[in-house]
């Protein structure tokens, strides 16, 4: 029998691979929307972003993507703490072969949520990964307030 | 070097990331000695995957100045919020220069100039052939060598397309089908200010003999 879930699991982590060989750095700008039309599809959208946030949280929940989630807001950014994430064994690929975690499928959605309401594209930082933890922060908008808080 | 030789490389340093304009048009006949030496640039196959828009409509060069401005703003305010920023000027010393240079790379200012030129190129490739972004960059140095050449100033600015999502707003903007990828802009214009020539890695670390890293030049010889 194929080892169905991994061989699809390693096929993502490859092709995401290659891309970043061909583009180098550049290849996470490519991949901001990976993802987004699936669960736009899956996921029911309303008008506020508080909502939007709630309907994806509780899909993903609902679903077994993920064991829990917890959203944080603050001025200049947002994060997602993921626990138990489906994409984990994808992730361990990336740690395995030292390479920086270029797209996130969740965090692009998001961003995406987050897009609809002010018409601005966030910036994922760099994903934190810790025993079975997915900590997925966003910057929210270009801005130079920022550095007012260095 | 004789000194025909030594005009070459002359040429080369001449040309700079211009971000500062003047008024000045830039004249249909030079436009079209830019697009031509575009034109003539190598392609694999000879596909000529390079199309070329351009924009001199006041409200679609401020389009293209916002989405360049929020694209460069937010690389550079995630930059600044992951501390990579900060890491990358350590050697910057200077509270105000650091605090300065911070400020302008994440308020996306150094993208923004771009309605301040002339016009603008918009520069895309087809996506149905092998080389499309080796063939578009090809094109990209003769454009830019052309405008120095002509005393006009550009600069190679991908901010506004690099991410997926600004891409899309640009296609959408200016009706450019899926089959064809939007590359980079340029700005072309009469540059107010032309920047030194900026800081360049020595041949003796760039250049390996045989095998990558054993260095082809000793430094009196890339000197």
């Amino acid at each position: 029998m194929v080892p169905e879930k991994d061989f699809r699991e390693n096929l993502f982590f490859e092709a995401v691979r290659e891309f970043w060989n061909e583009r180098g750095r550049g290849a996470r700008y490519r991949l901001t929307t990976v993802g987004v039309s699936f669960f736009k599809d899956k996921v029911k959208l309303g008008k506020s972003r508080e909502e939007n946030i709630e309907s994806f949280k509780k899909y993903l929940i609902d679903n077994n993507y993920c064991k829990t989630i917890e959203f944080n807001d603050d001025e200049f950014s947002f994060s997602v703490k993921i626990n138990d994430c489906c994409l984990m064994n994808i992730r361990k690929q990336y740690e395995d072969k030292n390479m920086e975690i270029l797209s996130c499928p969740i965090a692009n959605m998001f961003m995406y949520i987050y897009e609809l309401e002010t018409g601005m594209s966030p910036e994922l930082l760099p994903v934190e990964v810790n025993e079975g933890q997915c900590k997925l922060t966003m910057g929210k908008m270009g801005t130079d307030k920022v550095t007012e808080v260095e | 070097m004789d000194e025909s030789k030594e005009k070459i490389l002359e040429r080369m340093k001449e040309r700079k990331s211009i971000r500062d304009y003047k008024e000045g048009k830039v004249s249909e006949e030079d436009l079209k000695l830019i697009l031509e030496c575009a034109r003539f640039a190598p392609s694999g196959e000879n596909a000529q995957p390079w199309r070329f828009i351009v924009v001199k409509d006041t409200e679609n060069k401020e389009f293209l100045a916002q989405i360049s401005k929020n694209g460069s703003g937010r690389r550079f305010t995630g930059e600044f919020l992951s501390k990579h920023m900060q890491a990358r000027f350590a050697g910057l010393k200077d509270p105000e220069k650091r605090k300065k240079a911070f400020k302008k790379l994440t308020s996306g200012s150094v993208s923004a100039f771009v309605s301040q030129a002339d016009l603008i190129l918009i520069v895309c490739g087809k996506k149905n052939v092998w080389d499309t972004p080796y063939d578009t960059s090809a094109a990209i140095e003769n454009i830019l060598l052309a405008v120095t050449d002509l005393n006009l100033g550009s600069c190679w600015v991908i901010a506004p397309c690099i991410d997926v999502r600004d891409e899309m707003k640009i296609k959408e903007h200016f009706n450019i089908p899926d089959d064809v990828k939007v590359v980079s802009i340029f700005p072309i214009g009469y540059p107010s200010r032309i920047p030194n020539v900026r800081p360049r890695i020595a041949l003796e670390d760039l250049v390996y003999n045989e095998n990558y890293g054993n260095n082809y030049y000793k430094k009196e010889e890339a000197e």
